[in-house]
């Protein structure tokens, strides 16, 4: 009783304070309608018109399925990946009592143990995904922020390496993967690989096509460097090394970071269709092995990658833009 | 220009206490000796002379200021004594030892400020003497300690981004002051500045020259700022860059603002205009381009609508 009489107070102050009008004279709660109102309606409109087209499309693996029907299917991949889990614990725990058993019937003997071998999940698929392009992406950058500070430094590589750069940058990973897939299968032989043949070829895929945005802002940051700023480094008579690392790399580090934003939108857009082609178990598998599955729940599996696929893009942009805006030392960027 | 005081050059004239300033500052040491310094560029048009036969010397805690029209040369100068640029012909000695590239012993203040932005105020003054190889200890106590005397100790943690124009000039003074130079080269330095902070800059730098054993040549284009900070005034001419005069100012010290209407303030700036604007011819065609080059404007309001 008593702590009701005191939420409710609480709870209209709360809704009071929304009414009131802030600095600038519109009240709190038009302007929080005004902000979200938009794309709110946006959302809505695309889902009406989805719904309704949908049902009036029939494939050869039935109608294209709605929005509730993709929202079903997004509950029952989750409610896959939970049931998964539990299998997985029971699994461990018969296994546990298993060794106990064997120990106590065979002591000093080694106990083989199995590896639990369940289908990869959902989720697992996206981590596997999140991993790959990881991997691919640092790889990228690796390369190219080095490559482009030489670039960016030096007139003659930036020349040597520009007409390289502008051949390598549009192609179609469709168009590396087979290359890599021979190189790899080729080279990466080891009779105890410590990764996967589908991840490297995945992950090294990335790599050559997103790489470049990269490579072309950090030469382009480097090289616009205020010379004011190298003037600085000369009159202090810094080494070369000294140079790139307390005064090239701070200062075109704004642009590094949108060079690697983009990047990481090319490479996660690179990933899926690689991991289509080198099944690389992750979400471009997904999508693939669900196209060949074929049965009535594909398409909403599909969809339901679709979203998960522009959802994660997403927010690795925004991850990226975080980091951008911190290089960017008060300058505001887009 | 017609003067208006007298025939006599009254620029030239000197009290007792000025003349015995002067005579007192050319007893000094000398720091900075230039001789017959060229430099002559090689372009598509053929070869131009953007300095030639430069003469002058600066003496221990002078202050100097190099004026002149565009493209006389004056940051060239600067540039070569700095050692970011080579010259071509003649030598520049700094205590005696010709100057060859860069180096700690001579601070340079470029008009664009210059500092890092991703480095706070006080880590943009403690870069030199970390780069020298003082401790991080030390570096602190040496930026803590320009800063005081720049008067942005508040501001040590700010970034550059965060200070106005002036405080942004301070903090470049004091990094390179922090290197303790020999001689402090400016270009411009408060070129960007609006008038009022450029006034209290001024005031500024003499209180920090008048404090400090250093020594200074600033580039301005601003007449009046040369004669209020300097010493001895170098007027360069263009085409090619040559020494037209070396001013020794008469106007005593300690300056303060009230002195720009003083007399040996006004002749001076009556000898500069002379020597930056030889009245006359050049103008002239200056002028009359300027006229010509006067938009002849179409009416767009009612005649009797007149805004004066």
């Amino acid at each position: 009783m008593n702590t009701t009489t005191q939420l409710i107070p609480s709870v209209w102050q709360r809704l009071m304070a929304l009414v009131q009008t802030d600095a600038s004279g519109e009240s709190v709660l038009r302007k929080f309608l005004g902000g979200i109102a938009p794309p709110l309606m946006g959302i809505i409109i695309f889902l009406g018109i989805w719904h309704v087209s949908a049902s009036g499309i029939h494939t050869s693996l039935g109608t294209l399925p709605g929005p509730v029907a993709v929202m079903k299917q997004a509950d029952n991949l989750y409610q896959e990946y939970r049931n998964e889990q539990v299998r997985e614990a029971s699994f461990h725990e018969r296994q546990k009592n298993r060794k106990a058993e064997f120990m106590a019937s065979n002591p000093g003997e080694e106990f083989s143990e199995i590896k639990y071998t369940g289908q990869p999940t959902y989720l697992d698929q996206i981590f596997t995904s999140l991993y790959t392009v990881f991997v691919g992406f640092m790889l990228g950058t690796v390369i190219a922020v080095p490559l482009g500070i030489l670039c960016g430094l030096n007139k003659t590589i930036q020349a040597a390496l520009n007409p390289l750069i502008q051949i390598f940058r549009p192609v179609s990973p469709l168009a590396w993967l087979p290359i890599v897939t021979l190189v790899v299968s080729a080279v990466y032989i080891s009779d105890d690989p410590m990764f996967a043949k589908s991840f490297l070829i995945s992950a090294i895929t990335v790599t050559l096509c997103s790489m470049w945005p990269t490579l072309v802002n950090t030469a382009l940051g480097v090289a616009s460097i205020d010379k004011d700023l190298l003037n600085v480094s000369k009159v202090l008579r810094l080494s070369t090394r000294t140079k790139v690392m307390k005064i090239v790399i701070p200062s075109s580090l704004k642009l590094i970071f949108t060079g690697m934003r983009l990047s990481l939108g090319v490479a996660w857009m690179v990933l899926i269709a690689a991991e289509m082609l080198a099944q690389n178990p992750g979400l471009g598998k997904f999508v693939w092995d669900e196209f060949q599955n074929g049965s009535s729940q594909s398409l909403e599996r599909i969809m339901v990658a679709v979203f998960t696929i522009g959802f994660v893009g997403f927010m690795l942009d925004r991850t990226m833009h975080s980091l951008q805006q911190m290089a960017s030392f008060g300058q505001r960027t887009e | 220009m017609k003067p208006a005081h007298s025939t006599r050059p009254g620029y030239l004239e000197q009290s007792p206490a000025v003349k015995a300033r002067f005579d007192k500052i050319k007893q000094r040491e000398v720091i900075l000796e230039v001789r017959n310094l060229g430099k002559r560029f090689v372009t598509a048009q053929g070869e131009v002379d953007a300095l030639r036969d430069i003469n002058f010397s600066i003496h221990r805690r002078e202050l100097v200021c190099v004026i002149g029209p565009s493209g006389c040369g004056k940051s060239t100068l600067i540039r070569i004594l700095a050692g970011l640029e080579n010259h071509t012909s003649g030598v520049a000695l700094l205590d005696g030892k010709p100057i060859d590239g860069p180096g700690q012993d001579r601070g340079m203040v470029f008009q664009g400020y210059s500092l890092f932005p991703w480095l706070t105020v006080k880590k943009n003054v403690m870069f030199g003497p970390e780069m020298k190889g003082h401790g991080w200890e030390q570096a602190e106590r040496e930026a803590n300690l320009w800063l005081e005397l720049v008067g942005l100790s508040k501001f040590s943690d700010a970034y550059p981004h965060q200070l106005s124009g002036g405080m942004r000039q301070r903090v470049a003074i004091a990094r390179a002051l922090v290197n303790e130079p020999r001689i402090l080269l400016m270009d411009e330095p408060f070129g960007a500045l609006d008038a009022q902070t450029r006034a209290k800059m001024q005031s500024h730098l003499m209180e920090i020259w008048r404090n400090i054993d250093v020594t200074i040549l600033f580039i301005t284009h601003d007449l009046d700022e040369a004669i209020y900070l300097a010493d001895r005034i170098l007027v360069l001419k263009p085409n090619p860059g040559e020494v037209h005069e070396l001013i020794e100012v008469p106007v005593p010290r300690p300056r303060s603002p009230a002195q720009f209407s003083s007399p040996e303030f006004l002749a001076t700036k009556a000898r500069l205009e002379e020597l930056i604007h030889p009245a006359a011819k050049a103008e002239k065609n200056e002028a009359e381009e300027e006229q010509n080059g006067t938009p002849h404007l179409i009416r767009f309001t009612n005649v009797n609508d007149n805004v004066e």
